[in-house]
């Protein structure tokens, strides 16, 4: 699910360590994905390991509705969105439903 | 990770979903339900893909539906929980052709979507997934809201159409699923009626913590929704 509603200067310091957690925890390496927990609760604490799995949780369900309901976003967020979309070619993607 | 504790209202909701998606629906009986669940589930837990391409079942492979579910169903199961992102209108339509009526292909959505949630927690978190309940046995009601063609998805949407976001919409057509969906989303996510409130947090994540998440999440699922 594309999110417009994030702009880049409004993020945390612990940013970097939500991406990698996010990218190990949907990868296919189990040591990186104890790893990135492991980091996450002792930076953050374990309420932070159960809230950010609960994100992860919500968009693993969330992308099999938009894609198994073929949802499309109105004009005026497409038209909102547009820099986003070329900047990181969101168009390329099977799913864009334009 | 002894020390990791499931939020109540988190854990109430899960267990409420893993409850809903093994119980009579409104197209599906209880038992077509659980293996509709069990077929997803399968189709997260599979360490060696089939490309979206292959229909599970020419595949050779075992699946926990296989004496339940025709094929038709088991294989769109397997595609949308595994190659969500692949799926497009003309997909879709082929699914009505080979039989599957738009309101129980709805109801199949929900059931893997809820599934999905359950599994991508226990998957992030490093908890152990609790395994499906017993089925409840019990027909299909059959009850299903008005409907009609929606400009913003591909499935029939409760009436009336396009007036809300696609993906609130994008269920309404199977509403007891629908509302599981939501339930779930308010403990995962953020309560419906806090979404336009861009401060709120539940005191460990902030809004544009749960974003980067969502969007880092997302994008590894190719959605571009």
């Amino acid at each position: 699910m594309f999110r417009a509603s994030i702009s880049a200067g409004d993020t945390s310091p612990d940013q970097a360590l939500l991406e990698e957690f996010v990218d190990a925890v949907v990868g296919e390496d189990p040591d990186r994905a104890d790893e990135a927990r492991g980091l996450l609760v002792d930076r953050l604490g374990p309420d932070w390991l159960v809230d950010a799995s609960a994100v992860v949780a919500n968009f693993e369900m969330m992308t099999r509705l938009a894609d198994g309901t073929g949802a499309r976003m109105i004009p005026q967020r497409l038209e909102a969105a547009a820099s986003i979309i070329d900047e990181f070619n969101l168009a390329a993607f099977p799913s864009a439903r334009l | 990770m002894n020390d990791i504790v499931v939020r109540p209202d988190l854990l109430a909701a899960q267990q409420r979903a893993w409850r809903d998606v093994t119980s009579p629906g409104a197209s599906w009986t209880g038992a077509e339900r659980a293996a509709i669940a069990a077929t997803a589930l399968a189709a997260l837990d599979d360490t060696d893909p089939l490309p979206p391409w292959v229909s599970v079942t020419t595949s050779g492979r075992e699946l926990p539906g296989d004496e339940v579910l025709p094929s038709a169903v088991a294989d769109a199961t397997y595609r949308i929980a595994r190659h969500a992102s692949t799926l497009t209108q003309e997909w879709y339509d082929a699914q009505l052709e080979l039989g599957i009526d738009p309101f129980a292909y709805v109801e199949m959505v929900a059931i893997i979507s809820a599934v999905a949630a359950v599994d991508g927690f226990h998957r992030a978190s490093g908890l152990l997934r609790p395994p499906l309940p017993a089925t409840i046995d019990g027909d299909a009601h059959g009850h299903h809201p008005d409907v009609e063609s929606a400009t913003l998805n591909w499935v029939p949407v409760a009436v009336p159409a396009d007036v809300k976001a696609a993906v609130v919409q994008g269920l309404t057509a199977a509403p007891d699923d629908c509302d599981n969906i939501w339930r779930l989303a308010a403990a995962q996510y953020i309560p419906a009626d806090e979404m336009g409130e861009m401060r709120w947090s539940r005191g460990t994540l902030a809004r544009s913590d749960m974003e980067l998440i969502a969007a880092r999440l997302s994008a590894s699922r190719e959605c571009f929704y």
